[in-house]
């Protein structure tokens, strides 16, 4: 039977859905008895979604773009076409 | 055909044309999401604008060699990221942490050697307040540079196994390697908060 050391291994390519279907089928047997594992994987899994929106969730409007930037930007851009 | 589609098209003609105005739609129509994107790789403003600049100007370049084979702003997100990347790698001063210490253990017979719990339930919900979100974005700090860059390209910016290897010129190999070592090394991070909701 698969270990829980192989089965944290596997772990993405579970979330992926690309483990091939032998292995999925140790991987299914190894957490249907195996409450540890059932618990690292959902709490793996929250980290993978907890780091999505914690970087996601305080972005500001994406149509918001600061005045300066953009004017600096487009005073790059006049300069390389000056350039070339 | 889509709106969308259409007005991107009539965009990219008047890029192609070198219209003034066509370069000002599109400077203000991705600079914000570019800005978020340098932030995150970079975590300081300045930089981050630095880095966004840079982009657009590498863009402005690269334009006539613009296929059109993904849309303009999957594009300009590439040249974002690989910005952003250059000005990390050229601030890289120290030498990198080991992040040995935040990876799961295991026992001879291959069991773990500690007990994990479950935060999840508490965690997904601790995560609608601002301060649980900057602690978690502090936890992604902590990560040793080169995890932490991989865990933004894969999880957060939804780059592929291939482009993320592309852009730090690494194998796709290391990319899954860290990818794993980042994910299992953030858990833990977590768990040292979140589990003692659970």
């Amino acid at each position: 039977m698969m270990t829980c050391r192989e089965l944290y291994d596997f772990l993405d390519a579970f979330l992926e859905g690309s483990l091939e279907a032998s292995t999925r089928i140790e991987f299914d047997e190894h957490l249907r008895e195996c409450g540890a594992c059932r618990c690292y994987l959902a709490s793996y899994r929250a980290a993978v979604d907890l780091a999505r929106v914690a970087e996601r969730a305080d972005e500001p409007a994406t149509t918001e773009a600061p005045t300066e930037l953009v004017k600096a930007i487009l005073r790059a851009r006049a300069a390389t076409t000056t350039e070339s | 055909m889509d709106a969308a589609v259409i007005a991107e098209a009539e965009l990219l003609a008047g890029l192609r044309a070198g219209k003034d105005d066509a370069f000002e739609v599109l400077v203000r129509q991705h600079t914000a999401r570019m800005l978020a994107v340098c932030r995150r790789i970079l975590r300081n403003e300045e930089d981050a604008r630095d880095a966004v600049q840079e982009a657009f100007v590498s863009a402005f370049r690269a334009l006539p060699s613009f296929e059109g084979s993904c849309r303009l702003g999957t594009w300009l997100h590439r040249i974002a990221v690989n910005a952003a990347l250059m000005r990390l790698r050229s601030k890289r001063r120290r030498p990198e942490e080991s992040i040995e210490d935040l990876l799961p253990t295991f026992k001879d017979d291959g069991h773990a050697t500690f007990e994990p719990r479950d935060f999840s339930p508490t965690a997904l919900q601790l995560v609608e307040s601002g301060e649980t979100r900057a602690f978690v974005r502090a936890c992604i700090d902590l990560l040793p540079e080169t995890y932490r860059v991989v865990l933004l390209l894969r999880d957060i910016e939804e780059l592929d196994t291939a482009e993320t290897a592309l852009a730090l010129d690494v194998t796709d190999g290391v990319v899954k390697v860290r990818l794993h070592r980042a994910r299992q090394a953030l858990r833990r991070l977590l768990s040292e908060r979140f589990e003692d909701g659970v």
